[in-house]
């Protein structure tokens, strides 16, 4: 360290130069002389990168730096003498030229305000200004102002770019944002259950409704949550209809399934009863999307259908097999009595056991009939039938052939009066007979039968499973009785021919179906509800053909 | 004396009919088939002519319009055990309109009889 440390440099930065050649240079009076200094003053004009510039007190140039020409292209030669606002003739921001004149009006320094150039002819550049007045060391009056000038059109430019990039970037992302949730809108909407997992079976997402389907409690249906967990955990709260397969080897397969990303697609039953169709495929990025489509209205559509089929075959060849009997019991029938006034007059006996005879081919024929109405081959004549009087009318009649230990009990039966549903009488007795003796017999010792009317709009579900008419009303009647019910086992075959779960010689499961055959042929249908221990209830449906 | 004639390919009821009328008093001619019926029908008149509809070759039907083009036309009585198949059904909604009467099999003497006696009384 040489000397003292001059004062207003911290110490600190002074030890950490090297030593001064000459510190008499940095002496604040150190005199130079003035050729000294003007020589040195213009260097420093000519080399630096803003330009200086001076006007006098009428604010006309007296002095640029040759910095200027070179930048804005303006040779002093050209404004030497001229004054501040003939500029603007040079394509200077008329605006911009008001509010540097308002300043220097006010004699106020001013630093780095920036002013727009339109040179005629190019594009528009940006000038930096600043500049301070100054005032004549003789007189001490105001003498002009001196300041500095730099072109930054280039770095506004570079400015205004990335600012534009920014509000890109910024749009695209709000873009990218909107679209995500426009898609998970999308997603939302669709009806059916929509999940995306990751490589490794991570959930990526997944919509409302598929959690809705599996009933999946919240901590399954976060991203993240292995897909293995959310079998497992859904088979263990038991909703998936599974058989006895032990718990590990089903979610195995389930696992194997679910990686193969079909086809084949299959589907799969919960224990609601409802069958899903699973459908998967592999991502661009080996992740797997996947759908669990409802098909339960569809496989009962076609269960449904095939019932019809079978029921169809059924009937062609009980038409057939009704014909070769009624054949064949015609002499049956009618011979006996023709042998039995043969016989001689004492034989009481063997005239008894023609009589037998008589009574069973009697019995058969009944039965054929019987065939033959739930085979129908041609249309009943339907007629407008009061629904609420036949239905008094035809109870009345039919209490009459039941056990007297059954009550018929009528609820509302006058609700829906006047209102006309197509029809036939005859049939209307033999379907409340049948489903009356049915719901006598499901019922030991004294029995209740509980008969309502009721009216119905099906929907176009209701419509299709019933293969009634959607958007047309019907009446429903209901035969409710608190017996022995039905089990899904015997619900499901109940109308079919034949099928009875009664002892043998109790009936021959036929009434029933001839319920069921008389109701489609008046384009109406019947369904049962029915549950063990609790009774079961048959409605029927009637299409209204005014009301 | 009236002349009735049964059309009917299966015996069994051939003989349970005829029994039936003759016990009644009625003249019956049996035919065993359709074409029997029409040779019948073409050679001689009847008063009547029960005929069964389903029958293979000359059925119901023929029978029933050949009838309706003879001069002086018999009463008809058709007769049917049921049936399955499109032709089935047109033949008895045929036998329900073109016949006088429609049996179903198997029906008793009384219902014949009595559809019988029906027709014959009014015929001239």
């Amino acid at each position: 360290m040489i000397g003292p440390v001059p004062p207003g440099i911290p110490a600190a930065l002074e030890a950490a130069l090297p030593s001064r050649v000459n510190p008499s240079h940095t002496a604040p009076d150190c005199a130079l002389t003035l050729a000294e200094s003007e020589a040195r003053h213009r260097d420093l004009a000519d080399i630096a990168s803003d330009w200086l510039w001076e006007t006098n007190a009428d604010h006309r140039f007296t002095f640029v730096s040759k910095r200027f020409a070179e930048t804005s292209g303006i040779p002093w030669a050209l404004i030497a003498g001229r004054g501040l606002g003939d500029l603007v003739e040079l394509g200077f921001d008329p605006d911009g030229m008001q509010d540097l004149r308002a300043t220097i009006d006010g004699r106020r320094e001013f630093h780095g305000e920036v002013h727009r150039v339109t040179p005629p002819g190019q594009a528009a550049r940006f000038w930096q200004l600043s500049g301070k007045p100054f005032v004549d060391p003789e007189s001490g009056r105001y003498a002009g102002y001196r300041g500095t000038g730099t072109d930054i059109t280039a770095r506004i430019e570079r400015e205004a770019a990335m600012h534009e990039a920014l509000r890109r970037a910024e749009l695209a992302e709000q873009e990218a944002r909107l679209a995500s949730v426009r898609l998970m809108d999308a997603i939302e909407a669709i009806p059916e259950g929509i999940v995306l997992h990751d490589a490794e079976d991570r959930l990526v997402m997944c919509n409302t409704r598929y959690g809705e389907i599996f009933d999946l409690p919240e901590e399954l249906m976060r991203p993240g949550v292995r897909y293995e967990d959310v079998l497992r955990g859904s088979a263990k709260r038991g909703t998936f209809a599974r058989d006895e397969q032990a718990l590990d080897d089903w979610v195995a397969e389930r696992m194997a399934r679910h990686r193969a990303a079909g086809p084949p697609h299959y589907e799969q039953q919960l224990s609601n009863g409802r069958w899903l169709k699973v459908v998967e495929r592999r991502t661009g990025d080996g992740g797997i999307v996947g759908i669990r489509i409802d098909v339960t209205a569809a496989r009962q559509r076609e269960a449904a259908e095939r019932e019809r089929g079978k029921l169809a075959a059924l009937g062609h060849l009980a038409r057939g097999a009704a014909h070769e009997i009624n054949n064949l019991l015609q002499p049956a029938l009618v011979l006996p009595a023709m042998v039995r006034d043969r016989l001689p007059e004492g034989d009481a006996e063997s005239r008894e056991d023609l009589d037998f005879v008589v009574e069973a081919v009697r019995k058969a024929s009944r039965i054929v009939r019987d065939i033959g109405i739930f085979a129908r081959h041609e249309e009943p004549v339907l007629t407008p039938l009061d629904l609420c009087q036949e239905l008094r009318a035809t109870l009345g009649f039919v209490r009459n052939l039941m056990r007297p230990a059954v009550m018929v009990r009528e609820v509302n039966l006058d609700a829906f009066a006047g209102c006309l549903v197509a029809a036939n009488k005859s049939e209307l007795i033999q379907v409340m007979t049948n489903l009356l003796v049915n719901a006598a017999q499901a019922t030991p010792g004294s029995a209740t039968a509980t008969i309502s009317i009721g009216r119905i709009d099906p929907s176009a579900d209701l419509a299709e499973l019933l293969s009634i008419e959607p958007g047309r009303p019907y009446l429903t009647v209901g035969v409710a009785d608190a017996g022995s019910g039905m089990d899904e086992a015997t619900r499901a075959r109940v109308f079919e021919p034949f099928f009875t779960t009664k002892p043998v010689g109790q009936g021959i499961g036929l009434g029933l179906s001839v319920v069921h055959g008389i109701l489609r042929s008046w384009h109406g249908a019947v369904t049962v509800d029915s549950d063990p221990g609790v009774g079961s209830t048959f409605t029927l449906y009637l299409p209204i053909v005014a009301a | 004396m009236t002349e009735i004639l049964l059309i009917d390919d299966m015996a069994g009821v051939r003989r349970a009919v005829v029994s039936m009328l003759t016990r009644a008093g009625h003249q019956v001619t049996a035919a065993e088939s359709g074409s029997q019926g029409m040779d019948l029908l073409r050679s001689r008149h009847f008063d009547l002519v029960i005929t069964d509809m389903l029958m293979p070759g000359i059925d119901g039907a023929d029978i029933l319009s050949e009838v309706g083009s003879l001069p002086n036309r018999p009463k008809v009585i058709a007769i049917s055990g049921g049936g399955a198949g499109v032709s089935a059904e047109s033949a008895l909604r045929l036998a329900r309109l073109k016949a006088d009467a429609f049996l179903e099999k198997p029906f008793d003497s009384e219902v014949l009889l009595a559809a019988v006696d029906r027709l014959l009384v009014k015929s001239p």
